[in-house]
């Protein structure tokens, strides 16, 4: 009796393993995407799952740190897992990943014609240096300056034009507003030492001139990369950036200007969209949005545009590649950016009635003219040492001259490997 | 020959467990120790790992990050592992006194080592959090500060904050064991020694405190162990920084292994992290084992 126990309880091991495959015919794969906007990716798969009945998309969000993002993806493609079939991937990774073997090309996916109906400045980062094809832009990020626009009325002011005019307009409505017993911060924004200061660092620096690297050389060593940094301490210093600023990630920010707490933050389109959001922000009425202010050198704002690929170990390739076109196509991006509030990085989309009267309308010549990072395989260990260094330009620890010095001479280290 | 059946049917069933052992500690470890000596990085992972002996080693000695975690790891292993000691068995003494309180103080005690790391570091996020945090805003009500505290972005704010609460979540686990540690101790010694005049605190640690020896040894041991490799914690409060500054060795292992790629010389670093951990256990069992010879 007790033998024939211990067989049936095998058995029902060995079944319960098999019983893992699926039954119906749908063939599923799994999207690894970043955390919903205001239900863009449902609203993209489902678009999809209409017009692909037999394919079923699982969506899984990653957390809401980049470098954690990516870890998630490293570990699943070390070890050539196909768990994640889709992914989306911030512009800063397709050189490491497609040195590391990790992307499915995507040659044949795209004619010469479908390719030109991307915007062009944007599309070099998806491919390698043979011209194979790895990566589609899903969809483009610029840095947005949003403000109050009750604040400005009040005390008769533009929104600034430069970071001067910006650091001149948050002491006036501070002070006035301190008297009133209403304390509010200036400005507000994602410093934490993590990428997303990278990026702020990155337009400071470009504001002023700064160049990152010819010629193989980091430039970053410049008077103009120090007056970039410069201006971040002078925030800091004379108290117009947000107490908490240095501990913040783009959520936290919102959090503080959603509250009505802040004058200005620098953000991501998508933040626009949350703060004119009544369930989401006690400001949504008076809330406003431009381009970022110029330094001496005028306005840039980094790319944060985020690309699909496939898991070069998929077992659903044909599947997959479909999925990752479509989301790539006019009614993927249409789907998914009229509700995420993100850019769409083909220029016809603009044009939708979905995007009428909104900001991604207002946004289109910004998002022409978003600056890329520095695409290296070491991505990771440069945004780092920018990071780093900002953070101690911003605290005080280190002065703009210091701090370019050392992450001109780390970074030199890293591009001559 | 029933005693060789059940023998040969001993090993048959530990197999499973082997197999599992083999698969997810021995080949890991083994493979981790081959790493550490090569050249292994994603972006050159299709050329697969090549060999470049103590490379790594030595890269690790000059490496100033590398002794800022060090050093961070150890100092914050020590400071909490005394207080987390010290605090542990001053809670287990509550709890081991007979009355009303005790009760209580046993559930109370237990609910921060319920919470999950993870969710017990994002709630002090909330408190720590500098323009909105509970903290800040306690101590500026009060008038003890005037301005706000940066608690996890000063470097030694950010040391403190990890520390307390780490204390916070880690003394329930300590006290427990202090508590098992107390009811070994025969109350017919502490009874012969009230009869002798002995007063409270000289029967602590004269009778007390000697038999309990054994088991607080191993459960420092644990603790300072597990308090080497601080990692969730961390990585939810602070996530390394200021300037990473409360980088555990952990912490840079994995950002050295997984966020830059450097799978060689993180390798390196776990190898590390393991003969240090190693030694801390050898060095306790020694302890243990001259205690239990006495």
């Amino acid at each position: 009796m007790k033998r024939f126990l211990s067989i049936l309880l095998c058995l029902m091991m060995v079944l319960s393993f098999a019983s893992v495959v699926h039954a119906d015919d749908k063939t599923t794969i799994t999207f690894y995407c970043n955390p919903s906007k205001n239900g863009g990716v449902e609203a993209a798969v489902a678009a999809f799952e209409a017009a692909n009945p037999n394919i079923h998309v699982e969506i899984v969000e990653f957390s809401s740190d980049t470098n954690q993002k990516k870890t998630t993806l490293s570990s699943i493609f070390q070890a050539q897992d196909d768990s994640a079939d889709v992914f989306m991937m911030d512009c800063t990774w397709p050189d490491e990943f497609i040195s590391a073997g990790w992307l499915l090309p995507l040659d044949g996916l795209y004619t010469e014609e479908e390719l030109a109906e991307f915007i062009p400045g944007i599309m070099d980062i998806c491919f390698d240096s043979n011209g194979t094809m790895y990566a589609i832009p899903e969809y483009l990020n610029a840095g947005v300056l949003v403000y109050r626009k009750d604040l400005l009325e009040k005390y008769n002011y533009e929104p600034a034009k430069t970071w001067e005019e910006l650091i001149e307009q948050c002491k006036v409505i501070q002070e006035g507003e301190a008297k009133e017993g209403k304390p509010l911060s200036g400005f507000t924004s994602a410093w934490l030492e993590y990428e997303g200061l990278t990026c702020c660092a990155f337009e400071f620096m470009w504001d002023y001139g700064a160049k990152f690297a010819a010629d193989g050389k980091c430039t970053l060593d410049s008077a103009e990369a120090q007056q970039g940094l410069a201006i971040m301490r002078r925030m800091v210093e004379e108290g117009v950036t947000d107490a908490g600023i240095r501990g913040y990630k783009w959520a936290d920010s919102q959090a503080i200007f959603n509250a009505g707490s802040a004058i200005y933050m620098r953000d991501w389109p998508s933040a626009y969209k949350n703060a004119i959001n009544p369930e989401k922000s006690s400001v949504s009425d008076s809330v406003g949005v431009t381009v970022l202010p110029s330094g001496t050198a005028g306005s840039f704002t980094t790319n944060g545009g985020w690309y699909i690929a496939v898991n070069a170990f998929t077992s659903h390739a044909e599947e997959a590649k479909t999925f990752a076109k479509f989301i790539c196509g006019y009614e993927g991006q249409v789907a998914y950016s009229s509700k995420s509030g993100d850019l769409p990085t083909r220029p016809a989309t603009y044009n939708d009635p979905a995007f009428e009267g909104t900001m991604t309308a207002q946004l289109y010549d910004i998002a022409l003219t978003t600056t890329s990072r520095p695409s290296s395989a070491y991505y990771s260990e440069i945004s780092a040492e920018i990071y780093t260094n900002a953070a101690l330009v911003a605290d005080g620890t280190k002065t703009p001259e210091q701090a370019t010095a050392d992450m001109t001479a780390n970074i030199q280290a890293i591009l001559d490997r | 020959m029933h005693n060789k059946q059940r023998l040969i049917f001993g090993y048959i069933a530990l197999i499973p467990a082997i197999i599992v052992f083999c698969v997810f500690i021995v080949y890991p470890v083994i493979n981790t120790f081959y790493l550490s000596f090569c050249n292994y990085r994603t972006q050159t992972i299709r050329q697969g790992p090549q060999w470049i002996g103590f490379a790594n080693y030595a890269q690790m000695f000059s490496d100033d990050k590398m002794w800022t975690a060090l050093k961070f790891t150890v100092l914050f292993t020590l400071i909490s592992v005394v207080l987390e000691s010290v605090l542990g068995m001053l809670c287990a003494l509550i709890m081991n006194r007979q009355g009303k309180t005790r009760a209580l103080v046993c559930a109370m005690i237990l609910i921060p080592w319920c919470i999950p790391t993870v969710v017990s570091g994002l709630m002090w996020n909330y408190i720590f959090a500098e323009s909105y945090g509970v903290l800040n805003y306690l101590l500026q009500l009060t008038g003890l500060t005037s301005g706000a505290v940066r608690w996890l972005t000063d470097s030694n704010y950010a040391f403190l904050s990890i520390l307390i609460s780490d204390v916070w979540k880690t003394v329930p686990y300590m006290s427990l064991l202090m508590l098992s540690a107390l009811k070994t101790v025969d109350a017919s010694f502490l009874e012969a020694a009230q009869i002798d005049g002995a007063n409270k605190v000289q029967s602590f640690f004269k009778i007390s405190m000697p038999c309990m020896k054994p088991i607080i040894i191993v459960a420092v041991m644990f603790r300072t162990i597990q308090s080497f490799r601080i990692y969730d914690l961390i990585r939810v409060l602070t996530n390394g920084g200021p300037q990473g500054k409360t980088t555990s060795l952990t912490i840079y292992t994995i950002t050295q292994y997984t966020t830059y790629g450097n799978m060689g010389y993180g390798a390196a670093l776990a190898v590390l992290t393991f003969i240090i951990s190693m030694i801390i256990a050898v060095c306790f069992q020694d302890g243990v084992k001259s205690k239990l010879e006495v």
